[in-house]
């Protein structure tokens, strides 16, 4: 009785030291990024990003490049991964009994694993340098090699959870296999695809390795693909480091930003969207 | 009986993951007859049902060989679909569609394969076929109800609805009232004998007492083989094989 208790004690102590690491990041997101985003407020989502030296009076302060960098690059990226990702999962769940569905899916599995760094470099040598430049387009295309298999292998599961008996019973009544898979369970299947499409995005618009190489950088504010942009997670990157202190303040906002603003309510509408799941 | 079947089958076997499970199956399903299928668990009785509607097409390690009529039209010059509208089916569970509305359940068949003209036309035949599956009084009153939240019995007559709704010539029941209790069952059985008089009705029971209440024929399948068929007051009367005489008294 004293060692079950004893052994439970050390169970909790373990994952509540996870949780602090958890809560240790977040909080110093917030302690750091908010008073930021308060001081600067409107600013900071309008503004050029200020450049390294300013020499005459009071610089502009602003992210707005990076912000609108990272829905670019995030948008593009999801509008390539969703669709590839989305019809490479249905495969995985209805044929995962043939040879192509099992590649997928040990396709799938594995390219999570891979380190993201490396979509950039493969993305890199195969676009940026015959297009002699970095772009927006290019850091999407590396992003969606990192979120394709998050797309594919949730919506495999949310096929998979539909119970066979549901689907013959769309058969049965003489409807195309397609169209029980496509519109009789699309209810059933929803919240498991857009949720596993909200965990990509979010997967996504946190990475700055695959961009590194791709998407490059601009301090002013760009809308065409076809040029380079900064984003969120590169400019972090780029000015977390720094000596200068309002690129660290800058640095500070922008994981504010994209943890706070982009990334946790995607994971929590996620969350939910699986939870309302009901049958 | 040959000369009125709505369903023949010469010589079927079907063999899952190399193991034959049917062996030489030939029936004669006569048109508008409740024609039960009986025998013990794991005699073949559901492989049959699911040669008859293809459904074993889903499953690649199961290989299906020889005949089957329906309305006089090999099934193999068919597309599964094109087959399975004639050839309905109610599950052994009960299988709604669990996130559609008892309204949508029974329309969604009626929808994609356009058989009603308009909105009007639409609810007539969801209402037709509802009551033909003695559900509509109790349902008629919150259509938009989730199929969920019905009781096993209503979900299960919510099935028959749906599979009656788009009027196949062949009725298939894959042992319809096991997961039910007795009332529900009552209910059930009631209303497949009800349903004979327009479709064609194949039964897969276990249970020897169902067969003798509600079928006209009877086919006992044992180990993958039919045993004995013939109208069901003369198998239970007068088997003639000792097996079958084993079985309807309950020592098989």
């Amino acid at each position: 009785m004293r060692r079950g208790v004893l052994w439970i004690g050390i169970i909790y102590a373990i994952s509540l030291s996870a949780l602090a690491a958890l809560l240790w990041v977040l909080g110093s997101i917030l302690v750091n990024g908010l008073p930021v985003v308060l001081k600067y407020g409107a600013e900071l989502f309008l503004n050029d990003i200020p450049p390294p030296l300013f020499f005459f009076g009071e610089p502009q302060v602003g992210l707005a490049p990076a912000i609108v960098g990272t829905l670019m690059v995030t948008g593009i990226a999801f509008l390539i991964a969703f669709p590839l990702g989305f019809v490479s999962g249905v495969v995985i769940a209805e044929f995962g009994h043939t040879r192509w569905g099992r590649f997928l899916e040990d396709l799938a599995s594995t390219l999570v694993e891979v380190p993201t760094i490396t979509a950039g470099v493969a993305v890199y040598w195969t676009l940026v340098v015959p297009m002699k430049g970095f772009s927006a387009l290019a850091g999407g295309l590396a992003l969606s090699l990192v979120m394709i298999p998050y797309v594919a292998l949730y919506t495999a599961e949310s096929y998979r959870k539909v119970p066979k008996v549901i689907k013959e019973g769309g058969l049965a009544l003489g409807l195309k296999y397609t169209t029980v898979l496509f519109k009789v369970i699309r209810g059933l299947v929803l919240p498991g695809v857009v949720s596993g499409a909200l965990m990509a995005v979010a997967k996504g618009a946190g990475e700055a390795a695959p961009l590194l190489f791709t998407a490059g950088w601009s301090d002013r504010l760009s809308l065409d693909p076809f040029s380079p942009t900064a984003t969120l997670s590169v400019l972090i990157y780029k000015f977390g480091f720094s000596s200068q202190d309002l690129w660290l303040e800058l640095s500070w906002a922008a994981s504010f930003i994209l943890v706070f603003m982009i990334i946790l309510p995607l994971i929590v509408i996620s969350r939910l969207l699986v939870k309302r799941h009901v049958v | 009986m040959s000369s009125e079947a709505m369903v023949k089958i010469r010589d079927l076997n079907v063999r899952i993951k190399g193991k034959d499970v049917l062996k030489g199956i030939n029936l004669d399903i006569p048109k508008n007859s409740i024609f039960a299928i009986m025998g013990p668990s794991g005699s073949g009785k559901s492989t049959l049902l699911r040669a008859i509607n293809k459904l074993w097409d889903l499953y690649p390690d199961v290989e299906v060989k020889g005949k089957i009529f329906v309305d006089g039209v090999d099934v193999d010059s068919m597309e599964p679909h094109q087959l399975r509208r004639l050839v309905g089916m109610v599950f052994q569970r009960p299988n709604p569609f669990p996130h559609l509305s008892v309204f949508d359940n029974v329309a969604l068949g009626l929808k994609i394969h356009k058989m009603a003209k308009d909105k009007k036309e639409l609810r007539k035949n969801v209402e037709w076929a509802l009551k033909k599956a003695y559900l509509w009084e109790e349902v008629k009153d919150d259509l938009k109800r989730k199929a969920h939240t019905l009781s096993g019995g209503q979900q299960q007559r919510l099935c028959i609805a749906r599979a009656i709704a788009l009027k196949p010539k062949v009725l298939l029941m894959d042992e319809p009232t096991s997961a039910l209790d007795v009332v529900s069952t009552k209910k059930i059985e009631e209303n497949i004998v009800s349903l004979k008089n327009d479709f064609t009705i194949i039964i897969v029971t276990h249970n020897p007492q169902q067969a003798a209440r509600i079928s006209d024929y009877v086919a006992f399948i044992y180990q993958g083989e039919v045993v004995e068929v013939g109208p069901t007051a003369e198998i239970f009367t007068r088997p003639k094989h000792p097996l079958t005489e084993k079985y309807v008294v309950g020592k098989v």
